[in-house]
């Protein structure tokens, strides 16, 4: 297909010979190397590359008067003439002839006395073909009564049509064969050639304004001037006068213009509408049936007629897969030969300040002409009187009309639809070829396709690079311009065949392969295409030198040599060429199809191989022609009609696949015969082929998979069409179901047509993967050159997820098992849950809005069908992306959202339960929504998604409280008004979900933005923001005047009521870690000030060893080292094994929590080992963690260690260790502190330490002392406890947990024994606080002494009434859990009484500080205070 | 027999400063012995290839053997590899001591971050920077065998302290809870937005193409600093210019510079690679436009201690000594007038280099079009 880039470069239109006055017509020769450009006087001639003028002629004026203005040219087939009809009705003939006295012949040479010597990578100064030296002479005229309105060459002579409806002949000479003359009153008009009446046209005044000659059609595609179309033809190519018929084209009365595509035997009239229409010739009645219609629909360009105009120009492209039209007002458009649109000039933004209206004025096109091989467009454009302002130091806009040459890049299965072009994204420029990257899904193409390299082809479908490989400057001087282009299968290898010869290149080593020797290049023209099999570029062409056609496999590793080659001699040209695994199959100018068999032979030093001819098929009775016929190819797949072969694994050419002008045939072999019973003899003589039966029409490309993928048989069976305005079609295999293959063995598949739209026209095909990929030329504003006609146009890529269509069209024709099948083997795919919102999406958006009742709803069978897999998730996110308007109809059928919801909770889909929020708030009463608000907050509370929670908390802030009281008439609105009546919406916050479109809570306004639907206008659109916005205007006036504070408080009481139940919930479980998490990322949650206020309820800790191990637990934090004294107690082999029992339980804890807990898990990993053992709970197979920073390596390897210095070391025996705390125990403590848990919990438990201490939850303050087991803070603690009023039972509590603690510490290594193994480890490591805890010994002294000399005063601030101390213990004894210990306590009090150390001196021992307590305490104030000022 | 296959899951290009990720699978294909391993490590090492020609480095300059890490195990990188090791990391241990049931397969991934500091891969005339990873396993009693994935390093400058890139302090949060939602900028994320930052259009440049007898041209480039990948897009209008031009080109070019020191010739020139060429005949083109696309293969310009590499656009405008010949307006009405090419055009060349700046693209792209293997077997 045909994409323009760049911009249009323009020419010097300028004559030399001085006339300015307008360019009025541009004409091609027919092999499109000359370029005839007609001003009303001059005639110049240019060459095509380069683009330079040869020669002009200027008429004399005299000539002017007598004979008329320029109007239009024709060249004679052989280049030798131009016949120029002027506007008196006279046709002028020149003579081109080259003007051999010139040195060479040709111009331009280019001559330098060049100082230095020859330079590398220099310009070469004569490289290409020389610009031949024409002349031109006027050699005859003759005159046309009436006047010309249009001419066609017609072998040797002209076609003239003239005013007074006559088609006369006239030879070169200007004398007109007048015995030839056709009246266009005798010729008898019909609807076809065979039934219908002909009858002839009744005004004498019409005559034949257009016409287009087309010798393969065998006739006249001709414009009459009453606005009529029709083809004339005649039963021989004479076209005697009596021999002439004309055919109606139906259905058309305003043409103005038309254009022959004679490949696919199509006609395409031009209309006043602005419209095209392109008929089929039908070889069987000979009547012309409206294949496709050109419009450019109001979604591409609204008013398109009215701006537009009428249709001026049709061109084909020269190889008749493209067509150019250009509008008598302006604009240019580009079609598919079946009618797809490619590009169009209203479309494309213009760079700047040019509005539309001028830029398509700027783009009046006056007459335009292919390039050789379509990679230029001629155009004569035609400026408007006032030109567009133009840019300050410019000179104001060009005196001449310009001649603009716009250059385009082609697919190369645009004349070369080889195997190897259909898999990769492939195209051709004038200089350059354009190729998907391919490598970043280099396993697509393996039978087994793995997930991840299936993310990787996302990732690649998203990356808009090309891959481009300049061509050789040194081929394309001689060989311009380049025809065929062809990859190999893996896209690594790339060969191109221009004029003469081929060249290929590998991109691995970036080289290109010219013949070294250049005879061989020039004696070789690459007639048939170019295909590469394995390793060897296989060539249908022309032996220039031999005369005869040939083909030809060159090795690719050796040189491009014909010594290298392996030759094979063919009989007649060959048109098409192509591969199927190891067969060449063939298309011969005689309308013969031959098939080859291909062996590769290792031969020392090159590689060959050996050709042999296997078969021969006559198709010459099914194709017009054998250039009709556009691909041509082998295939494994079948009609369901007939037998089927024996099954097997890798299944033989089935069929011939031939597309004859867009009917695509399909020849399949005979199996009926008797050969079936010997299948020997059938393997040694390949069966004959069956008469075609026609799979499709209208078949631009066809995509076959190459390659089998036993898990999508379905995808990679199928046969896929490019149809261009009906789109694309799949021809689908069906399989029946298992059971009943057994039943009925060899039973083949059924095959269904499916036809669907998509929204780029596709290119290359992904079979696995579910996408099409195809390119388009997008525009790009560049301020640079705001006096372009035309933006500058980049080559991008597009893709189109398909397999929505597919599904929705099988569930249409009640397929749905077959549906299911597909959809089942393509949940790998990373869009698959898109595919399934698509496909509801599509199928919602067109019945909830159909006008009339649909009388079989697909949509049920759409949720049914979706139901199989993630239906909550895509239900919500297809609501969420759907107007509102059509929600009432969506959930008729899915079922309540309420339901939904619900559902979405007990499943712990918790962020989908938000998306069905939404739906709920807009379809329920506010009072609904909230409540379902609140029960997913404590959801997600509960399950720590702090996120959603935090949005659910902005949400019921900001639901309006006034709505929730009249909520009737509100819902009603809503339902009216859908995108208005969204919520008032999140008043003060900020961009609320940062994740785009996973996001729960969009902005109504983004939401609808992003909606899938694009039928509406933008005009609706506007008036549907603005009213939003109005909307909203009033709702949040509402709110201020009904805003009243004690709503809004009540309202936060309620959140806060939820939160602090929460909050309390987890301190109740000592989660302490998640409150934190909870409070820091719920906005304005004022932790400090609910702590303080719980104090004495939830934030009292009554099981200090729970509590402590909750802590070690959530932090990560590791237990305190056992002493070599527990360790000697047990065997090595249990310790080891303990130790990997509790990294299990370890790690299972983590995984089980869902969220990344370790705060060393985001970070990179060092090295991690993962078995694919299964029995992973062995003992050797040990999963090592993440380490978490630099200093705490793993778990296992700083235990290890640890407990090996400890041996080495003192030998701190437990028994050992006194009761005194002596100094050096202390230091020895601060080391084992350097063994701490990770840098981020040690941050988290300091700052929480913090907060628990300015709430004066002391108790929790202690215990993260403890875990952080750093004295200096239990002094703090202890201080504060002292120095405070703290409430006296508070202190006592922690007294006491401080020797509960104790006790443990002390006391249950001795339960080890009746304790399962995985525990083991945690006690055992547990044990080693007993140092700790006799550290700071002194402190539980200070603690003591507090509660005893409890200061009157101190009793009064804290509660009404004064108990003693005594009674406090009391009451809490009574307290069940710490009953049975209370008989303990005295005796440990007593225990530890022994040595009572003050503050200051424990503070001077440690040595960690040389400040006195009051100073220490100093520095807590100040601490606390700053740390105040940074959480505010 | 142990199979050892290396591969780069992601992708075979990265920037300096990420963090690359192998995955080293270990099988015993043997049918019935148990195959026991030493130890298998991984390192990551630059091979600096350097034309003795041309280059001498100074001593101090290169990383002797005693400076790589690792270097007095058996485990040895570099061992058989041409040239120098500009850079070499840490080895990590993959194992010690593994036992391999028939049959069995193990799979580790060796991660490691490829210092900032770190030169491109880059592959000239005369110096060839080349990056592996290197496994090497050792069976009892067998000698070390190595296995080498090669990969590509992109780098982009100004990434050497990436946190002035981060969103700045006080909008932090300093509770520590909140670290699970705030988003840290990954390197390639950031490098992203620095090259997006310095190639991202700016003012369109015009340059007036004057001789000494008139002005030949405008050139106008509509940027100066490009990725790899990009295609250079300028225009040329020669409807301004006095002096007719006949034919134009553009090639796009790299210069390798040796820095002086590390010169072994004085007089040494630069290495000049020529990469894509846009080439026209324009004696009566008004205006045109190129489009020169720079392979995504090409390494981004970047300057080390011993070369700096440069990029730049090379024109040659020929441009003829006399105007086109032009016929005088017709005498009388009835006379016609022909004017015809020139036969000859006497013509000189006028060349010109204009300096821009290339960096690297996303590593991400470069990927799809490397050949680089991205798995490596080898047998232990």
């Amino acid at each position: 297909m045909y994409f323009p880039v760049g911009w249009a470069k323009q020419l010097n239109a300028a004559q030399p010979t001085g006339d300015a006055r307008p360019l009025v017509h541009i004409c091609s020769n027919q092999d499109r190397l000359l370029f005839a450009v007609l001003t009303h006087s001059s005639i110049s001639i240019w060459y095509c590359k380069p683009a330079v003028q040869i020669v002009c002629f200027r008429r004399s004026d005299n000539s002017v008067v007598e004979f008329g203005m320029n109007v239009c040219a024709k060249w004679k087939p052989d280049s030798s003439m131009i016949a120029i009809v002027t506007s008196k009705g006279y046709i002028l003939f020149y003579q081109v002839e080259v003007e051999l006295s010139k040195k060479n012949a040709s111009l331009y040479i280019q001559k330098e006395e060049r100082s230095f010597g020859g330079k590398q990578d220099s310009i070469e100064l004569n490289n290409s073909d020389c610009i031949p030296a024409l002349k031109l002479s006027q050699v005859a005229y003759s005159q046309v009564p009436g006047g010309v309105t249009s001419l066609v060459c017609l072998r040797e002579e002209l076609m003239v049509a003239t005013r007074r409806g006559l088609l006369q002949r006239i030879h070169w000479d200007g004398i007109v064969n007048s015995d030839m003359t056709i009246e266009l009153s005798s010729i008898p008009f019909s609807a076809d050639l065979q039934h219908s009446r002909a009858s002839m046209l009744d005004d004498r005044g019409i005559y034949v304004s257009r016409q287009d000659y087309s010798p393969l059609l065998g006739g006249f595609a001709v414009v009459l001037s009453n606005g009529r179309a029709a083809f004339i033809t005649a039963n021989t190519l004479k076209f005697e006068p009596s021999n002439i018929v004309g055919v109606w084209a139906q259905e058309v009365t305003e043409a103005t213009t038309a254009a022959i595509n004679h490949k696919y035997t199509l006609m395409a009239f031009g209309c006043q509408n602005a419209e095209g229409i392109v008929y089929h010739l039908d070889e069987l009645t000979g009547a012309l049936l409206v294949s496709h219609r050109l419009v450019v629909s109001s979604k591409e360009f609204p008013d398109a007629q009215t701006i537009c105009g009428a249709v001026s120009e049709l061109k084909w492209t020269p190889d008749g897969t493209a067509l150019a039209m250009v509008w008598r007002k302006g604009g240019f458009s580009l079609w598919s030969v079946f009618g797809a649109l490619l590009v169009h000039s209203m479309g494309v933004e213009s760079g700047g300040s040019i509005s539309d209206d001028l830029n398509t004025q700027l783009l009046r096109i006056q007459s335009l002409e292919w390039g050789c091989e379509g990679y230029h467009l001629w155009l004569l454009t035609d400026r408007p009187d006032n030109p567009s302002p133009s840019p300050p130091g410019k000179p104001s806009a060009d005196p001449h009309p310009a001649l603009h040459q716009l250059n385009f890049v082609k697919s190369a299965l645009a004349l070369n639809p080889c195997a190897g072009n259909h898999e990769h994204l492939f195209l051709q420029g004038e200089d350059k070829l354009y190729l998907n990257p391919e490598e970043g899904m280099p396993h697509l193409h393996k039978s087994s396709a793995l997930p991840d390299s299936l993310a990787a082809a996302a990732a690649f479908i998203g990356n808009k690079q090309w891959q481009i490989v300049p061509l050789p400057h040194t081929y394309l001087a001689h060989n311009w311009p380049i025809r065929f282009a062809a990859v190999n299968a893996a896209g690594h290898c790339v060969a191109i065949a221009g004029k003469t010869g081929l060249a290929h290149y590998a991109l691995y080593s970036r080289k290109w392969k010219l013949f070294g020797n250049e005879t061989q290049e020039r004696d070789m023209i690459v007639t048939g295409g170019l295909i590469w099999w394995k390793d060897f570029v296989c060539t249908a062409c022309y032996n220039l030198l031999d005369q005869r056609d040939e083909i030809r496999f060159y090795p690719r590793d050796s040189k491009l040599d014909n010594t290298f080659a392996h030759i094979v001699r063919v009989p007649s040209q060959i048109m098409l060429i192509n591969t199927f695994r190891d067969l060449l199959i063939v298309l011969c100018a005689d309308c013969h199809i031959m098939i080859y068999s291909i062996l590769r032979v290792n031969v020392q030093p090159n590689p060959t191989v050996q050709v042999s001819k296997i078969q021969e098929v006559a198709i010459g009775n099914f194709i017009p022609h054998p250039a009709n016929v556009v691909a041509l190819t082998l295939t494994s797949i079948r009609t369901d009609t007939g037998p089927a072969s024996a099954p097997s694994d890798i299944p033989d050419a089935e069929s011939i696949v031939v597309n004859v002008a867009g009917r695509l045939l399909l020849f399949q072999r005979d199996r009926s015969g008797p050969q079936l019973k010997s299948p020997k003899e059938a393997k040694d003589r390949p069966l004959p082929f069956c008469s075609p039966v026609m799979v499709a029409s209208a078949v631009e490309s066809m995509w076959l998979c190459n390659h089998r993928n036993g898990r999508k048989q379905h995808l990679t069976e199928a046969l896929w069409l490019c149809c261009g305005a009906a789109g694309v079609k799949v021809w689908l295999p069906l399989y029946p179901k298992e059971e009943q293959q057994n039943k009925k063995r060899g039973f083949m598949s059924k095959r269904i047509m499916i036809p669907f739209h998509v929204d780029i026209y596709p290119l290359a095909l992904l079979f696995e993967a579910g996408i099409m990929l195809g390119a388009s030329s997008e525009s790009l504003s560049y301020n640079a050159s705001n006096d372009e006609i035309w933006p500058y146009l980049q080559l991008e890529r597009t893709s189109h997820v398909y397999l929505h269509h597919i599904l929705r069209q099988l569930l249409k024709r009640h397929l749905g098992v077959h549906a299911l099948e597909i959809a089942r083997t393509c949940t790998d795919l990373p869009y698959f849950l898109h595919v399934l919102e698509l496909l509801l999406h599509e199928v919602l958006e067109e019945e909830a809005t159909s006008k009339e009742p649909i009388p079989d709803p697909l949509l049920p069978r759409v949720v049914a069908f979706v139901e199989e897999f993630d239906f909550l998730q895509t239900v919500a996110h297809c609501a969420r992306k759907s107007e509102v308007a059509l929600w009432q109809y969506l959930f008729s059928i899915v079922g309540t959202p309420k339901d939904l919801f619900e559902e979405c909770l007990l499943e712990g889909k918790l962020e989908t339960a938000a998306s069905y929020l939404i739906i709920l708030q807009n379809l329920e009463q506010p009072i609904v929504a909230r409540q379902h608000a609140t029960l997913l907050l404590d959801a997600a509370l509960e399950h720590r998604h702090w996120d959603l929670a935090r949005d659910l908390v902005r949400f019921l802030g900001a639901i309006d409280p006034s709505e929730a009281e009249c909520p009737h008439n509100v819902v009603k609105n809503r339902l009216a008004s859908a995108p208005a009546m969204y919520p008032t919406g999140f008043p003060s916050a900020p961009p609320v979900s940062p994740q785009g479109n996973d996001g729960t809570f969009v902005r109504p306004n983004a939401a609808r933005s992003r909606s899938l639907s694009n039928a509406e206008t933008s005009s609706k659109e506007k008036s549907k923001l603005i009213r939003t916005d109005s909307m909203e205007n009033k709702l949040r006036l509402r709110r201020s005047s009904s805003g009243h504070k004690d709503e809004v408080s009540a309202d936060h009481f309620f959140i806060d009521v939820i939160l602090n139940r929460h909050a309390r919930k987890l301190l109740g479980v000592y989660r302490i870690r998640d409150l934190a998490c909870f409070a820091a990322n719920l906005e304005d949650y004022q932790l400090v000030g609910w702590l303080r206020k719980e104090q004495v309820r939830a934030a009292r800790v009554e099981d200090f060893v729970a509590a402590l191990k909750r802590l070690h637990e959530d932090f990560l934090w590791p237990m305190p080292v056992l002493t070599l004294g527990a360790l000697q107690r047990i065997s090595s082999t249990t310790s080891l094994s303990c130790q990997t029992a509790r990294l299990v339980d370890q790690m299972e804890d983590l995984n089980g929590d869902g969220v990344c807990k370790g705060p060393g898990m985001g970070r990179p990993l060092g090295l991690t080992r993962t078995s694919t053992m299964e029995s992973s709970l062995s003992t050797s197979d040990v999963q090592l963690r993440p380490p978490s920073s630099f200093e705490d390596v793993s778990h296992t390897t700083t235990e290890v260690s640890d407990t090996s210095s400890f041996m080495e070391g003192d030998s701190a025996d437990s028994s050992s260790i006194s009761d005194s705390n002596c100094l050096s125990e202390l230091e020895q403590l601060s080391h084992e502190l350097a063994n701490r848990g990770p840098h981020q919990s040690e941050v988290e438990l300091r700052y929480l330490f913090q907060i628990v201490l300015e709430a004066g939850c002391l108790e929790w303050a202690l215990l993260i002392a403890l875990v952080l087991r750093d004295a200096m803070a239990i002094v703090r603690t202890v201080n504060t406890a002292s120095l405070t009023h703290t409430p006296i039972d508070m202190v006592g509590r922690m007294r006491e947990g401080l020797s509960y603690l104790e006790l443990w510490a002390n006391t249950e290594w001795y339960l080890i024994c009746s304790v399962i193994q995985p525990l083991i480890l945690r006690f055992l490591c547990s044990f080693g606080y007993k140092p700790f805890m006799q550290a700071i010994a002194g402190q539980v002294k200070q603690l003591e002494k507090i509660v005893e000399s409890n200061p009157p005063s101190r009793m009064q601030l804290t509660s009404s009434g004064t108990p003693s101390p005594r009674q406090r213990t009391v009451s809490m004894s009574s307290d069940a859990s710490a009953l049975e210990e209370e008989a303990d306590c005295p005796e440990r009090q007593l225990s530890m009484e022994r040595d009572v150390t003050p503050l200051a001196d424990d503070l001077a021992e440690q040595g960690e500080d040389d400040t006195d307590g009051s100073a220490a305490v100093d520095n807590l104030v100040r601490e606390s205070s700053s740390y105040e000022c940074a959480i505010s | 027999m142990v199979e050892v296959v290396a591969s780069l899951p992601d992708r075979s290009v990265y920037l300096a400063g990420e963090t690359i990720e192998c995955n080293v699978t270990f099988t015993n294909v043997s049918q019935k012995l148990t195959v026991k391993l030493g130890w298998a490590s991984a390192q990551i090492h630059c091979q600096c290839s350097m034309s003795e020609t041309r280059v001498i480095v100074p001593k101090n300059a290169q990383l002797t053997t005693s400076d790589i890490p690792g270097n007095r195990t058996t485990f040895v990188p570099s061992r058989g590899e041409k040239g120098s090791t500009a850079l070499s990391t840490k080895p990590a241990i993959l194992f010690c001591d593994l036992n391999l049931a028939p049959g069995e397969s193990q799979t580790f991934t060796y991660r490691e971050t490829i210092p900032r500091e770190a030169p491109p891969s880059f592959r000239g005339t005369a110096i060839k920077y080349s990056y592996k990873v290197t496994v090497g396993a050792q069976r009892f009693n067998c000698p070390t065998k190595l296995l080498r994935v090669p990969f590509r390093v992109l780098v982009v400058p100004g990434l050497h302290d990436i946190s002035v890139y981060q969103e700045p302090d006080d909008l932090k949060p300093n509770n520590p809870f909140q670290r699970l939602q705030r988003k840290e900028n990954t390197l390639l994320e950031v490098a992203m937005e620095v090259l997006q930052a310095i190639t991202c259009r700016k003012g369109p440049s015009f340059y007036n193409i004057t001789n000494s007898k008139g002005k030949v041209a405008r050139f106008c480039l509509l940027k100066q600093a490009f990725r790899i990948g990009d295609d250079i897009i300028g225009t040329c209008d020669f409807s301004c210019g006095t002096i007719p031009c006949a034919k134009f080109s553009v090639t796009l070019q790299t210069e390798e510079i040796i820095t002086e020191e590390c010169r072994r010739k004085n007089s040494q020139s630069s290495m000049v690679t020529s990469y894509s060429r846009h080439e026209e005949f324009c004696l009566q083109t008004q205006r045109t436009h190129i489009s020169v696309p720079i392979p995504l293969t090409a390494a981004p310009g970047f300057l080390t201690d011993i070369m700096q590499l440069k990029w730049r656009l090379h024109f040659e405008f020929i441009t003829c000594k006399a105007p086109l010949p032009e016929v005088d307006a017709p005498c009388s009405a009835s006379e016609s007038v022909s004017w015809q090419g020139p036969s000859q055009l006497d013509v000189e060349t006028m060349v010109w280099d204009l300096p821009i700046r290339v960096f690297a693209t996303n590593p991400m792209y470069a990927t799809s079009v490397s050949l680089l293997k991205q798995d490596v077997m080898c047998l232990v």
